[in-house]
């Protein structure tokens, strides 16, 4: 096609951009310069805000409440590899031929479709004290199981095990099932033929051809991770203690119930330059896979 | 072997010591490693985990629907007592209401079976079958209950839909959740079509700018919009962002979109450039070209995205819970966000779990119709692009 000048492909193209790129800017570019402006800001949503330097990002890193919640959320990412093998495991069932494998699609899929509140509801009943479905299982077998949302050494595994039973099903899944089916056949009935075991086909045809994929889980699993806040807040509300605030929970309390937007603000700005650093990562490494850029 | 509470009463510290929440998982982690190496086969442990898991996100979501059915009093017992008295085996009645709604799900499953395993074509009488079974399925669910004493259900999901609003927010969930699905839908074609098919300086780094935003975490925008939206009113249309549905449309509408092309672009790269060339050297313009030929061409790709916006923007509600404020404007799951803080004053459990019945039910069946489209559509444009 003979090159036109870009003055013209401008035009062509502008309408179809103009609302989408509007909306970006207006919706997503501006907040994210506002929230740079706001982080050198001391503003508490009534007194005009006061121009402070740095102070707020000084603030950050004497403040041992925002570590507490940076190390509340890396240990609640803990579930992430049992995450992983557990879906992998859905999706190898999934991949073998299975009766009723629509109905048991449909059920995998019910974490990651059901209304987060409602899950967060389902749970608060699950980990109840004193009527829980734990506790009363426990109690047939003569334990009385901790106040687990109640607990501060339990309520943080409370929360990874109800993610490994959310993050299992759904899109994680799925990945795994879409890799498990990029596999050539022919591998496996090489490998039979030579007199390879259905564990010894596993371990060294399939999981070395789940490398990228594995990474790209790993990846997105700990970004996802870092911005976990929504069962926190229903559940807990970061408690017992402060012992389940993630950072993202940090920063919704100190803007909206202490009113500190500034120092909100820049805390959410080092939660972005993390997870911007992990997908950077990400996708210099997927470069690096090579054949792999097919997990974008 | 009976298990006498006393003895183990004795001994707390040492279990505690040992089911020590973190060494307890790392127990689990090991224990799981070892029967997975120790089960050659790797098939039994593989359905022993897909059942333990299966079976019990099953028995979460019947102990949701059988407790929206009950009392406050049933509802405080203990679940598996809940469990035990709905599927009470003494009560032949309950039993065979039970048997008939089992044998309808297995109608629907065989249904659902035979339809995949046949030629296309002559669908919908298959759908009106599965339509029909579940009705009936769902009667017979209602019978059993009857007759087990798990009768409050009507005047649970009435006290839901009426005193706790949820008809009301009902109708706010689904003009927002349709109306910015569709906004999002057309918006986000329209820029995939020029980011893919079109040539134009700086189009990959618009691209690029699009799909790097992904990684700007909900927390960094929501403080900013909300001051910025704030103190935005428009006197002469009387419009704010504050308190509008409208106002909430458009910002799902915006926050979505970079995923949404993202999601699109790998589906519109599979489809041939040739034609969008040919259509052009026929005279068409990019207007004709997309409305013509990208846009019902990539129709599986755009219900693919549009059945997951709406899933999460139905269940959406942090931005819902800051932007909304007036309670004749509140989502569902805000509703329902509301009942639960409320509740520990209140015991209306029943009403409560009536409620999340009503707010799972739609995305369900969605996905249930749909889902071959979704993950077809989700493999063939995001994950194989």
């Amino acid at each position: 096609m003979p090159r036109r000048n870009a003055l013209k492909e401008w035009s062509a193209a502008a309408p179809f951009l103009a609302p989408n790129f509007l909306g970006f800017l207006l919706f997503t570019l501006m907040p994210v310069g506002v929230s740079m402006v706001l982080s050198f800001y001391q503003y508490d949503n009534i007194t005009p805000a006061k121009f402070v330097g740095t102070a707020n990002y000084h603030r950050l890193i004497v403040d041992p409440k925002f570590w507490a919640s940076l190390a509340n959320t890396l240990i609640m990412m803990l579930g992430l590899p049992l995450t992983m093998f557990g879906a992998l495991l859905l999706a190898l069932a999934l991949n073998s031929k299975v009766y009723g494998r629509i109905a048991l699609r449909t059920i995998y899929y019910l974490p990651s479709i059901s209304p987060l509140i409602a899950v967060a509801v389902v749970w608060m009943w699950i980990y109840n004290a004193d009527q829980g479905i734990f506790n009363s299982a426990l109690a047939r077998i003569g334990i009385r199981g901790p106040n687990w949302l109640g607990d501060i050494s339990w309520a943080k595994p409370a929360f990874i095990f109800m993610g490994i039973w959310s993050g299992i099903g759904g899109f994680t899944m799925l990945l795994y099932l879409a890799a498990l089916q990029d596999i050539p056949r022919s591998y496996y009935e090489a490998a039979h033929l030579d007199g390879a075991g259905a564990w010894q086909r596993f371990w060294y045809i399939t999981w070395p051809l789940l490398g990228p994929v594995n990474f790209f889980i790993i990846v997105m699993g700990i970004i996802g991770g870092f911005q976990a806040f929504d069962w926190q807040y229903v559940m807990t509300g970061g408690g017992p203690a402060g012992s389940t605030t993630t950072i993202g929970l940090y920063i919704y309390n100190n803007a909206f119930s202490y009113s500190k937007m500034g120092y909100a603000s820049a805390v959410a700005w080092v939660l972005f330059i993390i997870i911007f650093a992990l997908t950077l990562l990400q996708w210099r490494m997927r470069q690096r896979f090579g054949g792999a850029a097919q997990y974008e | 072997m009976h298990w006498d509470p006393n003895i183990l009463a004795t001994v707390p510290e040492k279990i505690i010591r040992i089911a020590n929440p973190f060494t307890f998982i790392a127990w689990f982690t090991i224990g799981v490693v070892i029967l997975v190496a120790w089960d050659r086969t790797r098939l039994k442990i593989l359905y022993a985990v897909k059942s333990l898991w299966v079976g019990f996100s099953i028995l979460a979501m019947l102990w949701v629907i059988i407790s929206s059915m009950g009392t406050s009093k049933d509802f405080v017992q203990v679940p598996e007592k809940a469990l035990m008295q709905f599927f009470d085996y003494h009560n032949p009645a309950t039993m065979t209401a039970m048997a008939v709604c089992l044998a309808c799900c297995g109608g629907i499953v065989a249904l659902a079976v035979m339809l995949a395993r046949r030629p296309t074509g002559g669908e919908y009488s298959f759908y009106a079958g599965q339509g029909l079974l579940g009705a009936l399925g769902l009667g017979a669910l209602l019978a059993g209950a009857h007759f087990n004493g798990f009768d409050h259900w009507r005047e649970n999901y009435i006290r839901a839909w009426t005193i706790a609003r949820m008809g009301d927010y009902m109708i706010n969930s689904v003009l927002i959740s349709v109306g910015s699905v569709g906004l999002i839908t057309l918006l986000s074609a329209m820029a995939t079509y020029a980011l893919t098919k079109l040539e134009f300086p700086g189009r990959d780094s618009m691209l690029y700018l699009f799909v790097a935003s992904l990684a700007i975490p909900t927390q960094l925008i929501l403080v900013p919009l909300f001051l910025m939206m704030r103190n935005w009113h428009v006197a002469a249309l009387n419009f704010s962002f504050m308190d509008s549905r409208f106002g909430l449309i458009i910002i799902y509408a915006a926050l979505s979109l970079p995923f949404t092309i993202f999601l699109l672009s790998g589906f519109f790269r599979s489809l041939p450039s040739e034609l969008g060339e040919a259509a052009a050297i026929d005279g068409c313009g990019e207007f004709t070209t997309f409305s013509r030929i990208y846009f019902p061409l990539a129709a599986p790709g755009l219900t693919t995205a549009a059945i997951f916006n709406f899933i999460g923007i139905w269940n959406e509600y942090n931005f819902a819970l800051v932007f909304i404020t007036n309670p004749d404007l509140k989502t569902l799951p805000v509703g329902l966000y509301y009942l639960v803080v409320t509740q520990q004053y209140a015991a209306e459990w029943p009403a409560l779990f009536a409620g999340i019945v009503i707010l799972f039910v739609p995305t369900f069946l969605i996905f249930l119709i749909l889902q071959r489209q979704i993950i077809a559509g989700l493999t063939l444009g995001s994950v194989k692009g």
